[in-house]
């Protein structure tokens, strides 16, 4: 009995000294959120400026040292935060690291890989109808398979299929549109903003359910000025297609398992709670742990099993996905110090701008402005982290998110929809827009300038449905 | 099986020319008409981080190597071998194994960097090509170096034929090995033949071994004999990969020829094949006929 009562209070005074540390910890994150000044923030949008302007105007330089670049904007992001707030600032960092960036990126790299392991052979004839119908698949699977793998895996058939037309500039820019973007904002695994919104505690399905109409709104608008787009060109042109027709055909079909055992590993990290591990005093879900394993398992069994001539027919190569991961290290050591600013809401520097960020639309508009022009993960991310510091200022994270849920959930929807949609507003909105004007240049499919894209096509087209998005649902 | 037409990939490292030059002495083996590639590999102009496509950039690149070639085939046509070129933007194994099946060339040439001492003498590329190659791949190692006894030195291979060793395993490939060897009728001057019967083998079958081994090397050599050829055949016991480096070595040598089995990628991983190894550790350039 004594025996047992020492066990109970050795166990006590462990979870209390626990809470201690816990609440301490917190104490010291939320006094350094509420102390760090606005031009901390610097780097992040050094890193995000970069990303924008150096491909338009050093392209060259670079796409040799991007790495080198990242790694500057992360060093003096982290050095600074280190010297300063010692213990709290590494904490962030491996909270960062350990929390966000290993999860982000383990699953960008299995859809990546499984998705390359499926070849679409054969030979579709790009008339409108099949055009539209393609881009409507495309659109569909996208949240299934992630927007990068619906992207890799449709965009050279449909080249092909339009190899014969001669106005098929645009219809690339359509496909960077819906498969690119639009049609991931079902799913986290759809769009990687979603999926760091999933890492902080928002159900898988949520999106799905709460976003679905904005979606076949968009889809809907934007398919539609296709098909008449499109039509339009055909008659034009008169072009018939005479090359030789190959059945269609997939290869390395069985990835569709794996690519469901990733989608299915997410859903049981959302769904199981197994209790909590301490990884250099991160605290992380061993759901969450079993599910990145489980990613890197269907990933490796991808590769082994696919024979590598498939990856071959797909043009397969590591390279954009070890550039996603060398940038987005430095984007998430930079983003530190402005998602802290934003947790500590009106306490923080970011006051006045927490304090303007009143309406829902305020929020579409925001997130969708800032992910047109800057990567939209970290720019859903910090509007997520806007809005939980704006309405539950000093609320942990696991209560907060429930709470924005339940209390506010048209902001998330707003901040979902505005960090998806947008995008597809420039080339270096998502990830796979560039991927895909890589593919299709190098196919001879010229593209237009960055901004050309964004004048002809983005402030014509996507703009106008966008307004009609906000008069209809963030009104 | 003839040596009429060669594929030469090239990266136009360092000594990239000379071993195009030297390769000339396979005129007399009947060589007519040299094949040019160049891969520009995707990552060099595609997929710029946010950019896209560097097309500037693949021009440069392509007029570079346009202009070498040019160069190279003024020398080449002076030489009375016929050349042509392609410059291809991809990953470089798979587009050497393509433009090989379809200009049907009867073998590939493939280079390698220059070697630091201490460092293998091809890279997982070309292990890469040569499990996968249906066409003899000549592994050309026109200056290597190494460290002996702590010393380092350097070994030119300016020629090529002269004296070649054949490595049998006698298995099929091996048979395909020396039936090509009838194509350096012409510059070749002596053929050393070489089995290694693996010291693991217990005594008895060592001896039965190297005694069968014995005389279907006798046989073999008389036949290059009835050829033309002047030839002698070795049975060592020992481990294959060493004994073939070491006797291609005392010999004095000019190249190694090898059949090679076509190991699977996972088992050639993880056991990798002797003729891969030889091609690997060789100073010599090594052909290996699949």
């Amino acid at each position: 009995m004594k025996k047992k009562a020492m066990v109970l209070s050795g166990l006590l005074v462990m979870v209390l000294v626990g809470v201690a540390f816990a609440a301490e910890e917190k104490s010291e994150l939320m006094k350094m959120a509420e102390s760090l000044p606005l031009w901390s923030t610097i780097p992040f949008a050094g890193i995000l400026l970069s990303i924008a302007l150096f491909p338009l105007f050093a392209p060259r330089f670079w796409h040799h040292h991007f790495g080198k670049v990242s790694a500057f904007w992360a060093i003096i992001t982290i050095i600074p935060m280190l010297a300063v707030y010692k213990h709290a600032g590494l904490h962030e960092f491996l909270h960062i690291f350990i929390g966000d960036y290993f999860p982000f990126i383990i699953l960008l790299w299995g859809l990546f890989t499984v998705a390359g392991n499926i070849y679409l052979k054969g030979t579709l004839v790009g008339t409108p109808w099949i055009n539209t119908g393609w881009l409507a698949v495309g659109t569909g699977i996208a949240s299934w398979m992630g927007t990068t793998g619906a992207a890799m895996l449709m965009i050279r058939p449909f080249l092909r299929a339009n190899r014969y037309r001669k106005y098929r500039t645009f219809m690339v820019v359509f496909f960077i549109f819906l498969v690119c973007n639009i049609g991931g904002a079902l799913t986290p695994v759809g769009d990687p903003p979603l999926f760091i919104g999933f890492l902080h505690g928002v159900p898988f399905f949520w999106v799905t359910l709460k976003i679905l109409p904005h979606m076949l709104f968009v889809v809907g608008c934007v398919l539609a000025i296709y098909f008449v787009m499109d039509l339009y060109y055909y008659k034009k042109e008169g072009a018939v297609f005479t090359g030789e027709k190959e059945p269609l055909g997939l290869e390395g079909w069985y990835n569709f398992i794996f690519l469901a055992g990733i989608v299915g590993s997410v859903i049981f990290s959302g769904i199981v709670k197994l209790g909590e591990v301490n990884i250099l005093g991160v605290h992380r879900t061993i759901e969450s742990l079993i599910r990145d394993g489980f990613i890197i398992l269907m990933g490796i069994l991808s590769l082994v099993i696919t024979p590598r001539e498939v990856r071959e027919a797909n043009e397969f190569t590591w390279f954009p996905i070890k550039e996603v991961a060398y940038l987005f290290a430095g984007i998430f050591a930079a983003m530190a110090p402005c998602l802290l600013i934003l947790e500590a809401g009106e306490k923080g520097a970011a006051a006045p701008l927490m304090r303007a960020m009143e309406h829902p639309y305020h929020y579409f508009w925001a997130t969708g402005i800032l992910s047109s022009f800057l990567d939209n993960t970290p720019t859903y991310y910090t509007f997520f982290t806007s809005a939980l510091g704006k309405f539950f200022t000093g609320v942990p994270e696991p209560q907060a998110v429930p709470m924005l849920l339940s209390q506010k959930p048209i902001f998330l929807k707003a901040i979902s929809a505005g960090a998806v949609f947008f995008g597809a507003n420039t080339y270096i909105g998502n990830a796979p827009n560039f991927m895909v004007r890589s593919i299709s240049e190098e196919a001879g499919t010229p593209m237009p300038s960055f901004f050309g894209y964004m004048l002809k096509y983005s402030c014509t087209i996507l703009i106008p449905v966008f307004i009609l998005v906000t008069l209809i649902f963030f009104h | 099986m003839a040596i009429h037409k060669i594929l030469f990939p090239t990266k136009f490292r360092e000594l990239s020319f000379d071993a195009l030059s030297a390769l000339l002495e396979l005129k007399e083996a009947g060589l007519e008409e040299v094949v040019l590639l160049h891969v520009i590999e995707r990552e060099q102009v595609g997929f710029v981080p946010y950019g896209g496509y560097l097309k500037e950039e693949e021009e440069r690149l392509r007029d570079i190597a346009r202009l070498k070639f040019e160069e190279w085939q003024q020398f080449l046509e002076r030489k009375g071998i016929k050349s042509k070129f392609h410059i291809l933007v991809g990953n470089p194994v798979p587009k050497i194994l393509a433009v090989a099946e379809e200009d049907n060339v009867d073998l590939i040439v493939a280079g390698r960097k220059k070697r630091q001492a201490l460092e293998r003498y091809i890279g997982s590329s070309m292990l890469d090509l040569l499990q996968r190659s249906k066409k003899p791949v000549l592994v050309f190692k026109y200056m290597c170096y190494d460290i002996e006894k702590g010393r380092e030195f350097c070994v030119v291979n300016q020629q090529l034929c002269e004296h070649l060793l054949l490595a049998t395993d006698f298995s099929e490939s091996s048979e395909r090995a020396f039936r090509f060897l009838e194509n350096f009728k012409g510059p070749a001057k002596k053929i050393t033949l070489l089995h290694v019967v693996s010291e693991d083998l217990g005594k008895p079958a060592l001896e039965k071994e190297a005694s069968e081994a014995k005389a279907k090397l006798s046989e073999f050599s008389q036949k290059l004999q009835q050829k033309g050829f002047t030839s002698q055949y070795y049975v060592h016991i020992g481990k294959p990969v060493q004994e073939i480096l070491k006797i291609s070595q005392e010999y004095e040598t000019n190249m190694v020829l090898m059949g090679t089995t076509g190991k699977g990628r996972w088992r050639a991983l993880w056991l990798g094949s002797v003729s891969q190894r030889v091609a690997e550790f060789s100073h010599l350039p090594v052909l290996l006929v699949p």
